[in-house]
């Protein structure tokens, strides 16, 4: 056991800090994660392609696909430096993470020679078309119907809470093939270019940011049996391994840290006394559930390192510490800044919509618990 | 980074399992309220494993920490093993008390060879013979009492700061373990039991008080470990008892509720890690203590950095 990040790891992380502030589009904030904007669109875009010509998009993968195998540590590590500057990646994080690690591991070799090259250039962006109205937590209940004609499937249904829909030109769509077999037995990935006509694409308001979620509605879309991922009704055992990626290695707690050091510079600038014992207090908790965050996600690192194939309890241990932790530090700012925490455009007010859905998104906090009941308890299954 | 134990760790921890198990657990520790287990003290000693911190480093001090925590070795081994060494203080009797000064409550009180004293400006070691030791009754599951110290030698400039982080990661270090066992401990009894024509521990409403103090036991231990590797950055080691005390609460309280009725009985057993943990949570000004030293530490990094 070694705590400490080697030299190597503290040089990767050195030089990917230059890249990042050499590259990340002066006064970003995690809003702009969303690309509420065509400008945010372009700038992810440009940020990618900048850190992916300084080899720091996608180093994990395999030499053959553009990376130089680096560890998952340095992927951490990206995932540490570019969160806490707001996550400059938008959503691509999701391309490097685990849509092309999926195509590697079940793409043809045509999929892998049209999709991993534009990944690793930082070109495109995808969406996950996961959710449904009737399928959030229970995804496998999900309906979208694809039907075989010929040599396409006419793809028919709708998806929900969809982030980066607007802004995609491919998605990652889950869709039920077989409707007679046990819920998770008919379920098929297609990779569906966002421009296909029958595609339509609505943003559902909120009062919390532009272009968080989406629709996307289906109707009568004709995908190519070439765009199918893997084979046909074997979706759900890909998708469990890319939701074991998408759980691990997310590094929230280093946002959250400067989120509060951002408020504690704020309430330096406007007199708050934050050595107020509550103040003080209040500030420390949320701290601690940072610091909590980023043991668990290390933690879950590990396992995703010494088991690569297992079941990643440590995972859902890590997420059910992650989600916490972003309603604590939401109300820590709101305790130390008072009504300032409420005036748009701070980093206390941004943190408001990233605690309320970080419990809820891809995974709900109780859906971890169950897994924790599961996989680390061994308590018996409900009825 | 490597978080992984390596296969010396792994055998050393093997090796620990079998010793406590053999030697250590909650039924013993009921037989010996009150009291001191001088038994396995000795056996640690004639192994070398009181001295594990000099002899291959603070994770593997951590691992017997752990193992005797969640055992309930009854004595004050992670003291010895773990937070003196961590502050720097070596050549140690076997049996050693955390003493804050003046009037804090003291595990292992009348008990131990010598005590480990925390002031406000310096740390100082006093031996048995120059303490007088009131015994308090007490809830706690370990035999308590107040310490005054008549002569003590100073460890010296700093020593005070060494000694409150070392002890909060000891804080940290046998609550995470206690959580862990005392939350297994629960399972098995909700898995066991069945009300309602089904064992409690298959509703939702159990098992989510068990995976979230799960989830906080796990976070526990590893800001334990965490801490003991930074043991000199006081952001890490307050972070790590702060979130050892929220971790000993809400254990304390999920626990008893999923278990119920029995789980306040002395026959049931469940009592000697749950009142353990009620004493760890308040050593040191308890959760807002900690947590105020976190908020300080980050707060002066963040003055540094913006200044």
């Amino acid at each position: 056991m070694e705590l400490d990040w080697t030299a190597d790891e503290a040089a990767f992380r050195a030089a990917l800090r230059a890249s990042i502030d050499a590259n990340i589009r002066p006064g970003w904030t995690l809003d702009d994660r969303d690309m509420p904007d065509a400008d945010d669109v372009l700038a992810v875009k440009a940020f990618c392609a900048a850190i992916g010509a300084d080899g720091f998009l996608t180093p994990h993968w395999p030499v053959a696909h553009g990376g130089r195998d680096a560890s998952p540590w340095e992927q951490l590590i990206i995932s540490e430096e570019t969160w806490r500057v707001g996550e400059p990646r938008g959503g691509q994080y999701m391309n490097t993470n685990w849509i092309g690690p999926a195509l590697m591991a079940y793409g043809t070799a045509e999929q892998q020679a049209q999709h991993l090259p534009p990944i690793t250039r930082g070109a495109v962006n995808w969406c996950q078309g996961f959710s449904e109205p009737d399928a959030g937590s229970d995804l496998a209940a999900l309906r979208t119907r694809a039907v075989r004609d010929g040599n396409t499937y006419v793809v028919n249904g709708q998806k929900i809470w969809t982030s980066y829909a607007h802004a995609a030109e491919w998605c990652f769509l889950l869709v039920r093939t077989d409707p007679e077999s046990p819920k998770r037995e008919g379920i098929t990935i297609l990779l569906v270019p966002m421009d296909s006509p029958g595609i339509e694409v609505r943003e559902i308001p909120n009062p919390f940011a532009t272009h968080l979620i989406h629709e996307i509605h289906f109707t009568d879309v004709v995908v190519p049996i070439a765009n199918r991922l893997g084979d046909e009704n074997q979706g759900w055992g890909i998708v469990r391994n890319v939701l074991a990626n998408e759980r691990v290695g997310i590094a929230r707690h280093a946002h959250s840290e400067r989120v509060l050091d951002a408020t504690v510079a704020d309430a330096h600038d406007t007199g708050i006394d934050v050595d107020d014992p509550g103040l003080s207090e209040s500030l420390g908790v949320a701290y601690t559930w940072c610091e909590a965050a980023r043991a668990m996600n290390y933690v879950a690192v590990g396992e995703r390192i010494s088991d690569p194939h297992g079941a990643r309890p440590l995972a859902a241990v890590s997420r059910a510490i992650t989600g916490p932790m972003e309603r604590e530090v939401g109300w820590a700012c709101q305790e130390v800044l008072g009504d300032r925490a409420l005036a748009g455009g701070t980093e206390a007010d941004r943190q408001i919509v990233t605690g309320t859905t970080a419990m809820i998104a891809a995974g709900a906090y109780e859906v971890q618990l169950d897994l924790i009941a599961r996989l680390c308890l061994d308590l018996p299954r409900g009825k | 980074m490597d978080i992984e134990l390596s296969p010396e760790q792994r055998m050393l921890d093997d090796t620990l399992r079998t010793l406590f198990a053999d030697h250590a657990g909650h039924a013993r520790a009921r037989e010996r309220h009150g009291d001191i287990d001088r038994d396995i003290v000795e056996r640690l000693d004639a192994g070398g494993f009181l001295d594990v911190f000099a002899d291959a480093g603070p994770i593997e001090a951590v691992l017997v920490a752990e193992r005797a925590s969640e055992l309930v070795a009854a004595a004050p081994i992670v003291a010895r093993v773990l937070v003196g060494p961590l502050a720097g203080i070596t050549d140690l009797p076997p049996l050693v008390g955390l003493v804050r000064s003046p009037d804090g409550l003291v595990r292992y009180a009348g008990w131990c060879d010598a005590y480990l004293v925390l002031g406000d400006e310096d740390a100082s070691i006093a031996s048995a013979d120059d303490v007088e030791v009131e015994p308090v009754r007490s809830r706690a599951a370990y035999p308590m009492g107040r310490v005054r110290v008549r002569r003590g030698e100073s460890l010296g400039t700093g020593s005070a700061a060494a000694l409150r982080r070392a002890w909060q990661v000891g804080i940290a270090v046998e609550t995470g373990a206690m959580a862990r066992a005392t939350i297994e401990f629960a399972a098995g009894h909700v898995t066991d039991r069945v009300q309602f024509g089904r064992p409690i521990g298959s509703f939702q409403a159990v098992q989510h008080r068990l995976a979230r103090s799960y989830a906080m036991a796990q976070a526990t231990a590893w800001l334990g470990r965490r801490g003991a590797w930074h043991r000199d950055d006081e952001y890490c080691t307050a972070a790590a008892a702060a979130f050892a005390c929220m971790t000993a609460r809400e254990t304390y309280d999920n626990c008893h509720q999923a278990v119920g009725a029995i789980g306040v009985t002395t026959e049931y057993g469940m009592t000697e890690w749950t009142m353990r943990l009620l004493a760890l949570q308040t050593e040191l000004g308890g959760r807002r203590a900690h947590a105020r030293r976190v908020a300080a530490a980050r707060v002066a990094h963040v003055e540094r950095t913006t200044s």
